[in-house]
């Protein structure tokens, strides 16, 4: 399906069904959607901002972002091509081409697939370039993120749309929303624990907010960030002063890192306990610091999210649901 | 008239001194948290206990001297390192420290994530064997200085060229790398400081001890070898001292630019070219300015923190451009 | 007291320097001249410990000066190459008091002794007015001069000096070369000299070596110089020589055009 047909599909079309998915639609990159009647093409306005079009049930897809892979099989979606990942591939994907990693995928590879849709992340390399590049070749692309839960039923429910599973959109989203509404109302409404959480690479510790995954989580569970003035723009995140985080005190402190939790464990325990500062913070201390599974919390939870939640409301609310 | 010039690198030299006590003066006063002067005072002397103190002398103080440090320890290597290669755009860069640094921190990101902590030793050691194997490239019958040069550009790329692929290869792993390629001193604390205060002190030291040796090694080759000078050997250790300097300064703060490069210029702006001068006050001034530079890092957008490299290439450069053209009308 | 043997030097395939013999003896005034890319000036680097030759030795006193030691050898020969990095932002005294460099301990301190040296040096250059001077005040002669100073601060018995009047004005080739003969008979001061000027070598020295090819050609008191043969097969020139009143040296100029 090309977009040459655009504009005589859109005469057809007569009625217009809008589903307006938040103010914050055009900043935080979840598409705000309009779906038209004929069931042929959906447009809506994409993470950078652009409304675009795309077919309905396209056959041949190219992920260019990894993370996203595992929604759009969720929802039903195949793929043709995808790139290289550390992260766990889905069955169905496993066969298909690879066409490049994450911050370069190789134009060749991908024209060559002749995608009728191509799924990409605003915050790629050279997405400028890139995006030009598949206007002129009149091939269909979708920028989003996601981080929030609110956010990943958005875009889950897109993604549903395209492929035409609604009843896939029940199960991994309505259902799940449920679940955590639940979850959340359960949750001990005056504790409002204070957390840090943080990203540790490398030589670097930075502080995540409560717009990313898990901070959205964490808040949603009452929890109070203890940078919550930290956030200079909409980078995830930010090098936070040391010595806030001592004045601050936070209850728990939430650690996301790339190694393997039991193989960092050790030694992040004894790093915390040995260096100066971070040892005289009350949740060193109380043995209130836990690395986060990154398959959980640092990959995109998706189908897992009422998992990840309960993890969660675990850690901080052990007395209300249990270890 | 010798008399006043000496007199006049005397007191300049001094106002390095009070320029350098102000900068940590003015670190420890100020931070993210509020700590008056007064609170201070009773903090250091009676109050050892409490989150206030630990503010002040695990966070802050530490901070500070760590600064200081590795202010000192860069700027003191680029100073050598112009002095021997006679080239006044000589850096610790050129030697390959802060390459061989970076590519040995990236090895441990991609290959051993979950070994970060070894990254400070790892930098230390690839720098380290970086010189020394630039060294060895460059060496033929002796080591010529413009040879060094190019190998160590040579060797630089290569291992410059390894840390994009790393980038290119394994994005998500590299994330934590823009700090360090920048350079940042974030949440440093008091074993960073012991773990660089003995190589870079007694490395200061030493140096102290020779400047003498870089001027005679500055009148160039012949001369220094029909003066007496093991020119060989000279040149072999300051490239040592100043390897273990500017690795020292790597593994802590990441591959910090701008002082080893600028600041002895500034320097010899200021006192010309004699070392006796010129050393001292690269220490004072390499050690000021990033003590100041980190406190605007640390202050300027609190309670969030930019890395130390970008105020430092941002203020630097103009102050520089500055310093150059008063230079050329007096 | 200085002398090579059997010294060659090659760069690959490039022969520089073939089997070169040179003797000093102490008190002499010996000049060195030759056509360019003859090998004058990697004789005197390698004289300089600044090469090593690929054969050959050179022996100070007789012995090998590969195997003394750097400061020893500094303590008998000074060196004046052309080569070298000016700082023009250093004093007068500051370059002559260089010169003592292999005299100095470890606290590299000057003695009463080495400022006494340093004032001697600079006393007989006549830079001691201007010894607080720095040396980009200075003109290219005076800068010459504090130079040769600093060799002399150096107090050897032997100075090597790389042409290091080439670049100077006449008036000032002239005082130095003066200057370097005084030397030589006050002191005793043995000097080995690359110059270009012939006729400059032939009436400062005592003795002239010619170099082509890489090795000593001519090798003669410069009362007696062959000057037909130093013409025509060192520098492929013809002259007319004429004999100077006093000396009794030959001076030349080119054959007559007109």
């Amino acid at each position: 399906m090309s977009l040459k047909k655009r504009d005589e599909k859109l005469r057809l079309c007569s009625v217009i069904i809008w589903i307006i998915l938040g103010v914050t639609g055009c900043i935080s990159g979840t598409p705000t959607i309009k779906i038209e009647q004929n069931q042929e093409m959906l447009s809506f306005v994409d993470a950078f901002g652009d409304e675009v079009e795309v077919p309905m049930h396209p056959k041949r897809v190219v992920c260019l972002y990894h993370s996203y892979l595992e929604l759009w099989d969720l929802a039903g979606g195949s793929v043709v091509g995808r790139v290289q990942s550390d992260q766990p591939v889905p069955e169905k994907a496993q066969q298909a081409d690879i066409v490049g990693t994450t911050g370069t995928p190789n134009i060749e590879k991908l024209l060559v697939l002749e995608p009728d849709l191509v799924i990409l992340s605003p915050t790629m390399n050279g997405k400028d370039e890139f995006v030009s590049l598949l206007q002129q070749q009149n091939i269909p692309y979708l920028a989003l993120r996601y981080d929030t839960f609110d956010e990943y039923l958005k875009v889950f429910r897109l993604f549903t749309t395209i492929t035409g599973r609604d009843d896939l959109y029940q199960k991994y989203g309505e259902e799940q929303r449920k679940e955590i509404e639940k979850l959340i109302s359960q949750a001990p409404q005056d504790k409002k624990p204070k957390v840090l959480l943080l990203f540790v690479t490398a030589r670097e510790v930075k502080v995540r907010f409560s717009n990313s995954t898990v901070g959205s989580m964490l808040e949603d569970l009452g929890a109070l960030h203890v940078a919550y003035d930290a956030q200079l723009s909409q980078e995830e995140m930010q090098i936070f002063s040391m010595e806030k985080i001592l004045e601050r005190d936070p209850d728990f402190i939430f650690i996301q890192t790339m190694g393997k939790v039991d193989q960092v464990q050790e030694r992040m325990k004894m790093e915390l306990e040995t260096h100066p500062a971070w040892k005289t913070l009350t949740a060193v201390q109380q043995e209130k610091c836990i690395l986060l599974p990154k398959e959980l919390y640092l990959y995109k939870p998706n189908d897992r999210y009422i998992e990840a939640y309960e993890g969660l409301a675990r850690i901080l609310y052990p007395e209300v649901f249990g270890e | 008239m010798s008399k006043n010039r000496k007199k006049n690198k005397k007191i300049i030299l001094f106002v390095c001194f009070v320029f350098f006590i102000a900068s940590g003066f003015l670190s420890i006063v100020q931070g993210a948290v509020y700590i008056s002067l007064k609170q201070i005072f009773h903090l250091l002397l009676y109050e050892r206990e409490g989150t206030l103190h630990q503010i002040l002398w695990n966070v802050r103080i530490a901070r500070t001297v760590v600064a200081g440090l590795v202010g000192m320890c860069l700027a003191v290597s680029g100073v050598i390192l112009q002095g021997i290669m006679g080239n006044p755009l000589a850096s610790p860069n050129l030697i390959g420290v802060s390459s061989g640094g970076g590519f040995m921190a990236c090895m441990i990101m991609v290959f051993f994530p979950e070994q970060h902590y070894l990254i400070p030793a790892g930098a230390f050691i690839g720098a380290l064997t970086t010189t020394l194997v630039i060294y060895f490239l460059a060496w033929r019958q002796g080591i010529e200085p413009t040879r060094l040069i190019l190998a160590g550009i040579a060797v630089s790329s290569f291992l410059n060229a390894g840390i994009h692929a790393c980038t290119v290869f394994y994005p998500e792993k590299m994330i934590g790398a823009i700090g360090f390629t920048v350079g940042g001193l974030a949440a440093r604390s008091w074993p960073d400081f012991w773990m660089i205060a003995p190589y870079g002190f007694l490395s200061i030291l030493i140096t102290l001890l020779l400047p003498q040796k870089l001027n005679i090694l500055s009148l160039g080759d012949e001369v220094a070898i029909g003066l007496g000078m093991n020119v060989e050997k000279i040149r072999f250790l300051f490239i040592v001292l100043s390897s273990f300097l500017a690795a020292s300064a790597v593994s802590v703060a990441g591959l910090l630019g701008f002082v080893g490069l600028l600041v002895p210029h500034i320097s010899r702006i200021f006192f010309g070219s004699d070392y006796r001068y010129v050393l001292p006050s690269c220490i004072l001034l390499g050690g000021g300015i990033v003590m100041l530079c980190d406190t605007m890092a640390r202050c300027l957008f609190s309670p969030i923190e930019i890395p130390v490299g970008i105020i430092m290439a941002l203020l630097g450069s103009p102050f520089f451009l500055y310093l150059l053209r008063q230079q050329r009308k007096g | 007291m200085l002398s090579c043997h059997h010294l060659s030097m090659n760069y690959g395939s490039k022969q520089v320097l073939d089997n070169l013999h040179l003797d000093i003896s102490k008190g002499e005034i010996v000049s060195l001249v030759g056509s360019n890319g003859c090998g004058k000036s990697t004789l005197f680097k390698i004289l300089g410990r600044y090469l090593f030759p690929t054969q050959g030795r050179v022996e100070l006193e007789g012995k090998n000066i590969f195997r003394m030691k750097f400061k020893e050898v500094a303590k008998k020969i000074g060196l004046l190459p052309q080569v070298r990095r000016e700082f023009m932002d250093i004093s007068v005294e500051t370059l002559v008091s260089y010169g003592r460099y292999p005299y100095l301990g470890f606290s590299q301190r000057l003695t009463k002794e080495d400022k006494g040296f340093i004032q001697w040096a600079l006393d007989a250059t006549d830079l001691y007015q201007k010894k607080d001077q720095l040396l980009s005040t200075l003109s290219g002669g005076e800068r010459q001069r504090a130079w040769l100073a600093m060799a002399l601060a150096q107090q050897t018995e032997i100075l090597l000096l790389d042409e290091p009047t080439t670049f100077l004005d006449i008036s000032y080739q002239l005082d130095f070369l003066d200057l370097i003969y005084k030397m030589n008979q006050e002191r005793g001061l043995t000097v080995f000299m690359i110059l270009h000027d012939i006729n400059q070598a032939i009436q400062y020295s005592h003795r002239l070596l010619a170099m082509k090819e890489g090795t000593i050609y001519i090798d003669s008191d410069t009362k007696k110089i062959p000057m037909e043969k130093l013409l025509q097969d060192v520098f492929g020139i013809s002259g007319t020589t004429f004999y100077h009143g006093d000396t009794q040296k030959p001076y030349w100029i080119p054959k007559n055009k007109i």
